[in-house]
């Protein structure tokens, strides 16, 4: 049996109760009753014991420090940093309402400030994961007549841009086939897949953790039939077998050899899981078919600059010797980083911007709720100086104060800073890039807090400051009254500061809230409600014929429309705002250029698709269960298209030409001919983003021109948990084995393209509320302190007279006049701070006056609440007592 | 000599003390109060006053002889002093007479 107390906790009570002459009695004691517990309950026993040692420690605290400094030096007992500690937690804690303000500006101010830029280091500022990542630019292709700035790119093109070589070390180039991948692992599952040219990883400069990767053949492509696995795949499909290489995968049925499992976390481009070698030659495709994307990596010491210019004079080399498709194409480069972050580059860096101006308000609150306390403080410091203590004493007391302060707001700043950048990144609908690299950053939050604590230690030491000015004769003999009209100016200042720069704040806020409710008000074509879409991919395995996959998608959506919870179905190879193949046309008796063909969208859909999204059909009629393989090829266009076909838009009747046979591995033509009937014209669907118009696009029905991957879009009855339900037995009912992709609700799928205004716009609204409420306490702040300054005036007023209104006039005249002020100030920065934010806005210039007017509104009649109270203290005020306090 | 104020705290350590009579060490203190009030003061503060009432002489402490079940360490015994009881008795009688006739205000 040992019963021995827990060590640690034993040498923290030797130690601080050292002093006592009774140190070993107490020992005795805990041991005593340790024992004794120990017998019954040994755990139970160690926790009393440390609860007592903790106890013993912090009431030792002040005897320990002060026995030794008595020993030293004999001074009394104000002298101790213990004591100046305790008397520091109860004046402040006496004052709470200032307490609780300077704490939560503190703490606000420097969390906040950590949080974002947390998000800003982990999202854009950490270097990629790749070897030399400054190194690696992506290319996109930019037609600036047709407004598309930011294409996905032709095979063939990249065979030129690659061969730039005195610019480019290496290049490789992917694109995103829908994948099902079946295993004997387990039920077959949609993933994530790239086909690549066999260079990706050696542009990269990453290797296979296992495995030794592709080959690399000249033209960077091969037979072998070879896939690679990432590190993520591996350890939840195949519980990390290391005998996984060289094994065969089944890719949309067809078999691929495991060359390689990537290294933990990587997953590149976006969250690829599978990357499949390319199986076809780059330069044996369209230079018309942009679909496909880059990584390159550039030369050392070649700038962008020298990149840009070498890609603007080839691409205008191949405009003119390709001009049927590459007539007003140009190319634009893209550091590789910065494409990763996208818009969350410029969104985080001016939500960075604004982390610090609210970090500046809170420093200006904490100064002026500091300075206010100063002033009150006045007769308190002159009393002490009176009886006999020094300005060093007086400092170190005021500066144990403020540490205090200090110590407690960077602490709430850590807990805020933590809790934002978890809450956000758990609870967020949107996807933000590297978002699982996200971490607090303690440097920063340290460097906030040493600002903020710089701030409250200059600002707290002003009290001993002013003594040393003003006599301390006179600050016994009149108290509470007047630090004169410098204090009372600077602290003006200080507000109107404070409102200018929440003004700017709230008015970034609302620019970028009415820029949200614009693009959410766009008339996208369609009605987003009750209505979902599931992602859907045949296999070639089980569907080897074309018309099999036409077959299936006939009777998967008539099976659904059978059911009375749905009110329709359809089908679409194309999302609303993802944009369709574009493909060159013809309309028959109209005069063509064969060097310069006119393109447009190709879409495929079927004869459930525009009622289930409500799409109006303008002119004409919508397909039919008959317009299938056997029956006339038929086509729908929309408006845009019908404009360009037909001046008045009345296309219907007329012949278009299409010779596209298939597109890729996945679509195909079932219809012999190549002249299509015009039968309709559905209104403008946005086929690439809310922001532009619609491009000029048509639709074939899928029973003509029949696709593997489509997207099933359900309207009816139910929230979409139901409607997904009844989505997936409709498909087991005809095919149990084929996996489900992914399932979204329709208004989610244009709700999506807002997301990154939308993240930056909630940040920024919360910033400005907090700033918002900092001014507010500021003017309160203000206001109170010259009431009370002015007590007597006011007093003497209302003896003579003067009505209580006035009064109440005069006080929020005071305060409205101050925030009319910082009110310009904050509209004249907001307009040119609103830059920073261009990227995100829509429709709204940053001079917007119904934007300016709301938010002077909002300012001003928070302004004029702030006043209210400290207001009709003074307009309650009773003279005699007013007159009595002198 | 001023008078030493008697603290509330002070006043109960004092009062379980004298219940005590010869067993009064620390942590039979603590139990004595907190079976008696039903508050469980910190042991800390217990020391802590004990140290102060000794100092200003309401109490004297006397070492007993190491304990086995102490690791070899001795209690420390307290007893209040005739000045102590001269205190407790003063507070008292001032308690009584600021109570006399209030008795009905708490209504009970």
């Amino acid at each position: 049996m040992d019963h021995e107390p827990p060590p640690l906790a034993e040498w923290l009570v030797q130690t601080m109760v050292a002093r006592s002459a009774f140190a070993d009695s107490i020992l005795g004691d805990l041991r005593e009753e340790y024992v004794r517990a120990a017998d019954s309950d040994p755990r139970m026993a160690r926790r009393l014991y440390w609860r007592r040692a903790l106890s013993i420690g912090w009431h030792s605290i002040p005897r320990r420090f002060l026995r030794r400094r008595q020993a030293r030096t004999g001074d009394p007992i104000m002298t101790t940093f213990g004591a100046d500690l305790r008397f520091a937690l109860r004046t402040l804690r006496r004052a709470p309402s200032f307490t609780i303000a300077a704490i939560i500006a503190l703490g606000l101010g420097t969390g906040s400030a950590a949080a974002v830029f947390s998000l800003l280091r982990g999202v854009v500022l950490r270097p990629l994961p790749y070897a030399s990542p400054a190194q690696l630019v992506t290319l996109w292709e930019v037609n600036h007549t047709k407004s598309l700035e930011h294409e996905a790119i032709s095979p063939v093109n990249f065979g030129d841009y690659r061969a730039l070589t005195n610019v480019f070390a290496d290049a490789a180039a992917w694109w995103r086939p829908q994948i099902n991948l079946a295993d004997d692992a387990g039920e077959p599952v949609r993933v994530n897949a790239v086909e690549t040219s066999e260079n990706l990883f050696s542009v990269l400069g990453v290797r296979p953790m296992l495995g030794v990767g592709f080959p690399i053949h000249p033209k960077l492509w091969g037979t072998e039939h070879q896939a690679i696995i990432s590190h993520r795949l591996w350890q939840t499909r195949f519980d990390g077998d290391r005998a996984i290489v060289g094994k065969v995968l089944h890719l949309n049925g067809a078999n691929y050899t495991v060359v390689g499992v990537m290294p933990p976390g990587f997953s590149f481009p976006g969250e690829t899981d599978v990357w499949q070698q390319l199986q076809w030659p780059l330069d044996q495709h369209s230079r018309s078919a942009h679909f496909m994307e880059t990584v390159a990596r550039v030369k050392p010491g070649v700038s962008l600059g020298t990149v840009q210019r070498e890609l603007t004079a080839l691409t205008a080399r191949l405009a003119s010797e390709h001009a049927n498709t590459n007539k007003d194409w140009t190319a634009r480069v893209i550091p590789l980083d910065h494409e990763v972050a996208g818009l969350f580059r410029p969104g985080l860096f001016a939500l960075l911007g604004a982390s610090g101006l609210l970090l500046l308000i809170a420093c200006i609150n904490v100064a002026n709720l500091l300075l206010a306390r100063a002033v009150a403080r006045r007769r308190e410091v002159a009393v002490r100086a009176a009886i006999g203590a020094s300005r060093s004493r007086l400092l170190k007391l005021f500066l144990t104060e403020s540490c205090v302060l200090a110590v407690i707001g960077g602490a709430l700043g850590l807990g805020v800073s933590v809790g934002a950048v978890r809450a956000l990144l758990a609870w967020t609908p949107i996807q933000i890039p590297r978002a699982a690299d996200v971490g607090v950053d303690f440097t920063v939050l340290l460097f906030a807090t040493a600002i903020a604590a710089g701030t409250a230690i200059a600002f707290g030491l002003v009290p001993a400051v002013l003594l040393s000015r003003a006599e301390l004769q006179d600050a016994l003999k009149d108290g509470a009254r007047g630090t004169g009209i410098r204090g009372r100016r600077l602290r003006s200042g200080l507000v109107i500061a404070e409102v200018s720069l929440a003004v700017m704040l709230l008015s970034g806020a609302g620019l970028l809230v009415r820029s949200v409710e614009k693009l959410l008000d766009v008339d996208a074509g369609l009605d987003p409600t009750s209505s979902i879409t599931v992602d859907l991919l045949l296999p070639n395995s089980g569907y080897p014929t074309w018309p099999r996959v036409a077959q299936f998608y006939a009777s998967l959506t008539q099976s659904l429309r059978e059911n009375p919870g749905i009110t329709n179905a359809g089908v679409t190879n194309f999302l609303p705002l993802e944009p369709g193949w574009r493909l060159p046309y013809a309309v028959v008796g109209q005069p063509a250029d064969p060097t310069a063909m006119p393109q447009a969208q190709m879409h495929i859909a079927d004869e459930g698709y525009f009622s289930a999204l409500h799409i109006r059909l303008i002119r004409g009629r919508d397909f039919t269960a008959h317009d299938d393989a056997q029956s006339t090829p038929v086509v729908i266009v929309n408006e845009a298209l019908a404009k360009l076909i037909a001046p008045d838009g009345n296309a219907v009747g007329k012949q278009q030409v299409m010779d596209a046979v298939g597109i890729g591995p996945l679509s195909r033509r079932l219809v012999g001919s190549d002249h299509y009937e015009i039968i309709g014209v559905v209104k403008d669907l946005k086929n690439t983003s809310l922001r532009s118009a619609a491009e000029p696009a048509f639709f074939f029905t899928s029973r003509q021109f029949a696709a593997r991957n489509m997207h099933l879009v359900v309207r009816g009855r139910g929230d979409a948990a139901r409607l997904t339900e009844l989505a997936r037995d409709a498909v087991r009912a005809i095919d149990p084995a084929l996996p489900l992709g992914a399932v979204k609700p329709m208004d989610r799928v244009l709700a999506e393209s807002v997301d990154p205004p939308r993240f930056v716009m909630l940040l920024l609204s919360a910033f400005a509320v907090l700033a918002l409420t900092l001014a507010a306490v500021g003017i309160y702040g203000i206001l109170t302190f010259m009431v009370t300054n002015r007590q007597r005036e006011i007093g003497i007023r209302l003896a003579l007279g003067a009505e209580p209104s006035a009064m109440l006039r005069m006080i929020v005249g005071e305060g409205v006049g101050l925030t009319l002020i910082g009110c310009v100030f904050g509209i004249a920065g907001g307009v040119v701070a609103a830059r920073a934010l261009s990227s995100f806005l829509f429709n709204v210039r940053p001079s917007d006056p119904a934007t300016l007017a709301g938010v002077s509104a909002v300012v001003i009649g928070t302004a004029i609440a702030a006043c209210v109270i400290p207001g009709r203290r003074a307009a309650g005020e009773d003279p005699t007592r007013a007159l009595r306090s002198e | 000599m001023t008078r030493a104020y008697l603290g509330e705290f002070e006043h109960l350590v004092l009062l379980a003390i004298l219940r005590l009579g010869d067993a009064a060490y620390a942590p039979a203190i603590l139990e004595e109060i907190e079976t008696r009030t039903g508050r469980a003061p910190s042991p800390g503060s217990m020391y802590v006053t004990l140290d102060r009432l000794e100092e200003k002489g309401l109490l004297r402490s006397r070492l007993a002889d190491p304990r086995d079940d102490r690791g070899g360490r001795p209690r420390r015994y307290v007893t209040v002093t005739a000045y102590g009881m001269r205190e407790l008795r003063a507070s008292r009688t001032a308690l009584l007479q600021l109570w006399k006739g209030l008795e009905g205000v708490l209504g009970s």
